[in-house]
């Protein structure tokens, strides 16, 4: 057997986990490494997605643990990245219960946002001495954009800070999303409204706060136009989200 | 009378004791983080290593270079590394003599290496490249393991030893490893350390371990006990300038018993040479 032909062996074996596919390296050894394999991705999911968990309950988290587990393998050479498509898993065991998918698109968001690229901010001072129509406007590396279905902030609080009874589940508009960035170092988001979201999706797309105030001017006239965009401007300078 | 002391005495920086490392009051001379952790683009994780680093040395250790993948390294991976030594400018760079990753496929576990004259080639050309790529010496640990693959040609130590020849890497010589991996398959574990060509051991890793219903288990979790104590009071002596440091992963306790077990390795390193041989 060939160093290749035995690891391949091997991984077919951790994967599966079937005694069908154990190579003949000795059994203990072998079951001692296929539990290292999965109770580290279990935990790795339990790490990544705490929120989640906290909502549906341990049980259900352990039975989507493994199932994700079952059907998706780690790939990449960090084991932070072996959850991102947990919220898929999530989406098709819990298809009547959109907010479970939401509330782990968030917390993969938050934690992308938390370990964006670092970069200095446009103060407020420095946003009128700027020529925006010549500037390209750059958000930081940290901003993000999630589409969500339902109302996964009300959730989100409750989880977080709440003690009464949870907020019911209400599904949101079409188009409603959160802004996630990192501020400060820690992560953090709020709802958007449906202008502000296009807005928000034309800069990123563009970098263009010129062709932002053309759209506005169009659908509102100059006057309202131009000031709903200035308002923009200043919220986003705000936030802490406009790349110096 | 003459005396061996390793030169540094360090701790592996875990999540709880953060704060105390960024206060820069705990009394060690150099902390360890394991390098993934730290290889993201930005945010808190690097600024927290960068605000350690001012105070400590830092030793990047690493989990995930699967030196012994039959199709060989990633390059990305090597790349993302050497950015942060370049910042971090570490006191050591290690990883594991062991394989993670084949194909699409990446385990991120340590697994076992047929000890034979191909995997010995394969390594060398695999650790020539991982230290042209960080533009340094990589230190190669000795893995804990729980079986033996088919093949093998040589012990554990030998392979090491022929590595460190052919390569110029160094070891980080982990003692609690040495004690499961014998322990797991039969062998004396002072033979280990005295076929091991200890000249190249430049960090030396302490750590706990588990019984599992066969085997013991490299976890983390528990104190060094007496057995490994043994072993480095055996070996130390032996070696000449090696920074020691407690590896704790779980069941962390509060930083001030791990620095009650990392001044029993110094006593044990200021013993006489003739008291602790």
């Amino acid at each position: 057997m060939t160093l290749a032909e035995t690891q391949s062996a091997f991984a077919v074996f951790l994967r599966s986990g079937e005694e069908a596919d154990a190579p003949p390296f000795g059994s203990a050894g072998l079951q001692i490494y296929l539990n290292n394999y999965r109770s580290q991705l279990i935990a790795c999911l339990e790490a990544s997605y705490p929120r989640t968990r906290q909502w549906i309950g341990d049980d259900a988290f352990l039975h989507a643990a493994v199932n994700h587990i079952d059907c998706v393998h780690p790939r990449s050479w960090t084991l932070d990245a072996y959850g991102h498509d947990f919220a898929d898993t999530l989406d098709a065991l819990f298809p009547d219960d959109p907010e479970v998918h939401d509330l782990a698109m968030l917390e993969r968001t938050l934690e992308r946002a938390f370990v964006a690229a670092d970069g200095d901010t446009v103060t407020i001072a420095a946003v009128a001495s700027t020529d925006w129509d010549v500037q390209p406007l750059h958000f930081t590396s940290s901003t993000l954009l999630l589409p969500v279905k339902t109302n996964v902030a009300d959730l989100w609080s409750w989880l977080t800070e709440g003690e009464d009874a949870p907020p019911s589940v209400q599904r949101v508009e079409a188009g409603t999303v959160l802004l996630v960035w990192r501020r400060n170092g820690d992560s953090r988001f709020r709802a958007v409204g449906a202008a502000e979201a296009r807005a928000l999706a034309l800069i990123l797309s563009t970098s263009n706060f010129g062709a932002l105030c053309e759209r506005l001017v169009a659908e509102h006239g100059f006057e309202d136009g131009a000031r709903s965009a200035g308002l923009l401007l200043r919220q986003w300078v705000s936030d802490g989200i406009v790349a110096a | 009378m003459a005396i061996t002391l390793p030169s540094r005495f360090g701790l592996g920086m875990r999540r709880p004791h953060y704060a105390d490392f960024l206060a820069h009051d705990a009394a060690v001379d150099f902390v360890e983080v394991i390098s993934e952790n730290f290889m993201v683009d930005g945010g808190r994780p690097r600024d927290i290593l960068r605000r350690v680093r001012e105070g400590y040395p830092v030793a990047l250790h690493g989990v995930s270079m699967s030196l012994g993948s039959a199709d060989g390294l990633d390059t990305a991976y090597l790349r993302r590394l050497r950015a942060l030594v370049d910042e971090i400018e570490p006191l050591f760079v290690s990883d594991h003599l062991s394989w993670s990753r084949i194909g699409e496929f990446n385990s991120h576990d340590l697994l076992p290496l047929p000890y034979d004259r191909a995997t010995l080639d394969l390594l060398c050309d695999a650790v020539d490249q991982a230290q042209a790529a960080l533009g340094r010496t990589l230190l190669i640990e000795n893995p804990s393991s729980y079986l033996v693959l088919p093949g093998a040609e040589m012990r554990e130590w030998e392979f090491l030893n022929a590595l460190t020849q052919r390569t110029g890497c160094g070891l980080l010589l982990d003692v609690n490893n040495v004690f499961v991996s014998a322990s797991n398959h039969g062998f004396d574990p002072y033979a280990y350390l005295d076929g091991l060509v200890l000249e190249h051991v430049r960090q030396i890793h302490l750590a706990g371990h588990s019984h599992g219903r066969e085997l013991l288990i490299d976890s983390h979790d528990q104190p060094v006990p007496h057995s490994v104590w043994s072993l480095y009071a055996h070996v130390l002596p032996r070696i000449t300038g090696a920074a020691t440091m407690i590896e704790r992963d779980d069941d962390i306790p509060p930083l001030a018993e791990l620095l009650d077990e990392l001044d029993i390795a110094r006593s044990i390193a200021a013993r006489p040479l003739a008291a602790a041989a």
